[in-house]
């Protein structure tokens, strides 16, 4: 039973390298091939790299001091934080949200096997992330340190005890997120706002934390005595990776002790949690009366529900809505300093540095997509705009305009600081105003007809249109192509005409062809939505 | 008050719908008949604007659904064999959309809600999310969202699937009511004995085509619907 299980819960992990979801059929063995090799990229040129480096620039100093402990403390931490926060919200929809759960209950499947075969999922997941951590920090290790069968042995360990360490935390999480989870009323902007939180706190760790390792590595003596005095175990764990027995033993009994009390937890907590139908408190209705709305208020104020009614939705395609005014501030606050840096990096090049903030300003633009899954968003309920006295242009005029509201203010913002800070005539202060508005326009209408022309309206899980669609991914490069596009051709030719004439071609362009796109979207694009 | 004339619709080289003529006159119940895959789902869909045809022509009240989609749709509620409805939306909210795109004055869209919500007591349900409302839920508001807008033609495929009895009973009484008042519907459906005891007229399709339409003792004779349905499946 347990095997079957396994099997298909296996299946489920790798099913997106065979199986392609949108076409609906399996990938050729090519494909299967290539996505594999692309995993692989990732994983280990990407990671596995970033980790090694960082593995070998700390290795050598801190064995140099006599710390190889403390090396491992470091790395492992590392580890155990990547494998826990990434595999934290797979646990719990994994384990608690997972769609088959009501089918595999009806069964007659003990809960611990389904328990068991669920974890097996988040195991995996969280190894997989905590290997390209620990596994380059073992090569290094033992390519400066010498290779010898207890380090080896030893280092095996330790990576066994990480992965370990790494599923009781996800499921410890996983369990707890669960439980908040039940409890919450506004998920969506509740997890908005969670997931703001924890990329701010990522970028905030990012840029301490090469200041952080070059300070420990400098004083690793010093630091090494102190933990050493104030956390005997965590000297202790990373004994493991040095190759001592001791240590590695009772680590590995702990893990094992810690390991049958989450699993005993999550075995009494399982079914609770995975049949619970969330908080119940039944909103009552109470008749009032409502402000009637055109046709177009109508579908405006759908779109915006269908927008704040999804985190995926919001941080996926309007996350550029609080970067944009976030770099406006910015510009306020160092715009000076920063426009002193870049004049004398860009001096040959009169208001170069005015083109490079207009084109951030665009590429930042390109964060906020909200049109491109618009219409597959629609998905089953497609027949609701299609069957209704609307005309299929209304649709997606609104769907272009939701999306134009959504960026065209806060860009209004930034632009208006970036006056504050730049010293230039006032055609060219103008057009700074006039060319990413219209730029934002031509945005919004351009990825309205990527999503007209790509729909995927068969989906079972939203994120399929929002955030693996190929129409968001060509959308995304095109946009930045074209805004990056911008300054380069002003560095290769454009300075020559000056920027007022540069800009007022850019301009003169991008009007004519959100004109383009726009009348496209109110015939053939009407036409083509009408067929969907 | 409903035409269609000489319908065909084709799915690459198979037709699902061939050469089918059926008209709707005022005051009338039309039940649409047969079998799973006959091609009813792709006639109603056509005749509310949502499926493009090959041939033939649709015209509701004398205009024709391609030319003049928007002045058709308005006089037209539709409700599909799947309620899928805007699941971010509440059920009150979900109401007001459409009072809103069929203009619906404020008045008349407070009296009906009350009205239809009442009837199908779903009324302390609205403030709900739809995600939360379960099939038969859906369902009835999709009754009542068709409802709201009083549409003169009222498309529906197979509308009793997942209601229960008393609001199926209600639904019948609705259509009964409907159609007294001028209105006509247009309904498919698997229930022969409802389509029997409820049909003013009734239509069998099998493989994209009309093989039986006309009133129901027209199409029945002395026999049960069921009967003469098995029959021509059979032939």
């Amino acid at each position: 039973m347990l095997k079957t299980l396994l099997k298909k819960q296996l299946g489920e992990v790798f099913k997106g390298y065979f199986y392609n979801a949108k076409k609906n059929k399996m990938r050729s063995k090519f494909a299967v091939a290539l996505w594999i090799l692309f995993f692989v990229a990732i994983m280990v040129g990407m990671l596995g790299g970033m980790f090694g480096f960082l593995a070998y620039s700390l290795c050598d100093s801190l064995l140099a001091a006599n710390v190889g402990w403390l090396y491992f403390m470091i790395m492992s931490g590392i580890a155990i934080v990547l494998g826990a926060f990434g595999s934290v919200f797979n646990t719990y929809s994994g384990l608690y949200l997972a769609k088959d759960n009501d089918l595999l209950l009806s069964m007659p499947v003990p809960v611990n096997i389904i328990i068991a075969s669920r974890l097996l999922n988040v195991y995996l997941l969280g190894t997989m992330y905590a290997a390209t951590v620990v596994l380059p920090a073992l090569i290094v290790y033992w390519y400066f340190a010498g290779i010898t069968a207890a380090r080896v042995i030893c280092g095996i360990a330790l990576f066994l005890v990480i992965s370990v360490i790494v599923l009781l935390l996800s499921c410890i999480l996983g369990w707890v997120v669960a439980k908040i989870s039940l409890k919450l009323k506004n998920k969506s902007i509740v997890t908005v706002l969670t997931s703001l939180v924890f990329i701010g706190g990522y970028y905030f760790l990012y840029f301490k934390a090469s200041d952080l390792i070059r300070d420990v590595a400098i004083n690793a003596v010093f630091y090494g005595e102190k933990i050493k005095g104030v956390a005997y175990g965590l000297y202790l764990f990373g004994r493991i990776g040095e190759g001592d027995a001791l240590a590695t033993l009772v680590f590995c009994v702990a893990s094992v002790v810690l390991t049958i009390l989450t699993w005993i937890v999550l075995e009494r907590s399982f079914l609770k949690i995975a049949t619970a139908t969330g908080k119940t408190t039944k909103v009552k209705y109470v008749a009032k009366s409502v402000k009637e709305k055109s046709i177009f208020g109508a579908l405006l104020a759908k779109e915006l529900g269908r927008f704040t009614a999804s985190a995926n939705y919001m941080l996926n395609c309007g996350l550029g809505i609080l970067l944009i005014p976030a770099c406006g501030v910015l510009l306020l606050v160092k715009g000076k300093a920063f426009l002193a840096l870049l004049s004398n990096f860009l001096g040959g090049y009169e208001d170069a540095a005015i083109i490079l903030i207009i084109t951030g300003l665009c590429t930042l633009t390109s964060m906020i997509d909200t049109a491109v899954p618009a219409v597959s968003l629609e998905g089953k309920s497609i027949w609701i705009p299609q069957s209704m006295p609307i005309e299929p242009k209304t649709v997606l005029r609104v769907k272009a305009i939701m999306q134009f509201m959504l960026s065209g203010l806060p860009m209004l913002f930034s632009c208006v600081c970036a006056l504050f800070v730049v010293e230039t005539s006032v055609t060219v202060k103008v057009l700074m105003i006039v060319m990413p508005l219209l730029y934002t326009a031509l945005a919004a209408v351009f990825n309205t007809m990527i999503g007209l022309k790509m729909p995927l309206l068969n989906w079972t899980n939203e994120m399929a249109p929002i955030k693996q669609s190929g129409a968001v991914l060509l959308a995304m490069l095109i946009g930045w192509g074209s805004s990056i596009g911008q300054f380069l051709l002003y560095m290769w030719q454009g300075y020559k005409i000056g920027s007022v004439a540069y800009l007022g071609i850019w301009t003169a362009v991008i009007a004519v062809l959100t004109i383009g796109i726009f009348r496209w979207l109110d015939t053939k694009g009407a036409k083509l939505f009408a067929s969907l | 008050m409903l035409k269609i004339e000489h319908l065909t619709k084709c799915y690459g080289e198979k037709k699902a719908v061939d050469d089918l003529s059926i008209h709707i006159q005022k005051g009338e119940i039309y039940g649409f008949i047969g079998h799973n895959g006959a091609g009813k789902t792709t006639t109603l869909k056509s005749v509310v604007g949502i499926q493009q045809f090959d041939e033939g022509t649709i015209t509701v009240c004398g205009e024709s659904i391609v030319d003049a989609p928007l002045s058709c749709k308005k006089k037209i509620a539709y409700i599909p064999d799947n309620p899928d409805l805007y699941e971010f939306m509440s059920g009150i909210k979900y109401l007001n959309f459409v009072a809103d795109i069929f203009a619906v004055p404020r008045k008349e869209r407070e009296e009906r809600i009350k009205k239809y919500a009442d009837l199908f007591e779903i009324t302390g349900d609205l403030a709900q999310p739809i995600s939360a409302y379960s099939h038969g839920m859906k369902q009835k508001l999709a009754i009542v969202s068709a409802w709201l807008h009083a549409p003169e033609l009222i498309i529906m495929d197979e509308p009793f699937v997942g209601l229960d009895p008393k609001a199926a009973h209600l639904l019948k009484e609705m259509m009964r009511e409907h159609c007294d008042n001028g209105g006509a519907i247009f309904f498919s459906t698997h229930v022969l004995e409802v389509a029997e005891k409820l049909c003013d007229k009734v239509a069998i399709i099998k493989q994209g085509q009309l093989i039986k339409a006309g009133t129901m003792e027209e199409v029945k004779g002395d026999h049960s619907l069921e009967d003469v349905f098995l029959e021509m499946e059979a032939e």
